[in-house]
């Protein structure tokens, strides 16, 4: 792959990218990728494995990120993801309570009713 | 070769900036299940404008449409549509009105029920003057 070449692929990966909409987990996973290619230029692993000088091993250190980030970044998350996320949210009672209740949201939000009700009581 | 390490330098540094941008976002209508985008369909028009923790809450009231009967259900669907047609203001009020009838027991909350549709049959023009009453 030339110089040309992994410059077109950077420029599509940077437009893809800037497009944004990821999830927590889709991050991770990007995180986790950058993390592995980092050590493989870090490490020379792919120079010790198959014995390659410092130069051609850069460009396939590179390509097997851009693998790595496009699988990562393609594969959606799914709702078991999302469920552990939710899991830490605060109780949602209220708002829950609402939806499900014997009584309409209009029931809560009508003063004439607690006033008419309020009236009931007295007499 | 310097060539080559600087643009890989440029592109990890675009994922690393993107990525710390992506552990800040909350889930994405797209990233939803199809079961889920379609509980939640209702507030679906709202989704873009919902911060993180409001994106999650509703997928937890989503996890639990699931454990409703089907007329539970219907009426989900229904109060959602009624939920996110309000203002914060409203949901506010509705909120602390909750809170507040909470603590009325059960058998009582049943008469509650009664009352709002004994209140609902009564003429536009009663309840209405009821409501000036009130602001009076």
């Amino acid at each position: 792959m030339s110089a040309a070449d992994l410059d077109r692929l950077a420029h599509r990966l940077g437009r893809q990218l800037g497009r944004g909409g990821l999830s927590p987990y889709q991050a991770r996973r990007l995180a986790e990728a950058r993390e592995r290619a980092l050590n493989m230029v870090a490490g020379g692993y792919w120079r010790r494995l198959v014995g390659w000088s410092a130069a051609p091993a850069l460009p396939l250190a590179l390509v097997a990120t851009l693998l790595v980030v496009v699988v990562a970044g393609l594969v959606p998350g799914t709702d078991d993801q999302a469920s552990q996320e939710v899991a830490e949210v605060q109780p949602f009672t209220v708002d829950y309570g609402l939806l499900v209740d014997d009584l309409p949201i209009d029931a809560y939000l009508d003063e004439g009713f607690r006033q008419w009700l309020a009236t009931r009581a007295d007499s | 070769m310097a060539g080559h390490a600087r643009r890989l330098l440029i592109l990890l540094a675009t994922i690393s900036s993107w990525t710390a941008f992506g552990q800040s976002d909350p889930p994405f209508w797209r990233d939803l299940s199809p079961t889920m985008q379609g509980v939640l369909g209702p507030i679906e028009g709202e989704w873009a404008g919902m911060d993180a923790e409001r994106r999650r809450k509703w997928i937890a009231i989503g996890q639990h449409y699931d454990t409703l009967t089907p007329a539970e259900q219907q009426n989900l669907l229904s109060r959602m549509r009624a939920w996110v047609r309000l203002s914060p203001r409203e949901r506010e009020r509705a909120r602390d009105r909750y809170r507040q009838w909470l603590a009325i027991p059960a058998e009582q909350r049943q008469a509650l029920r009664e009352r709002w549709e004994e209140y609902q049959n009564l003429p536009p023009e009663e309840r209405a003057r009821i409501r000036a009453d009130d602001h009076r």
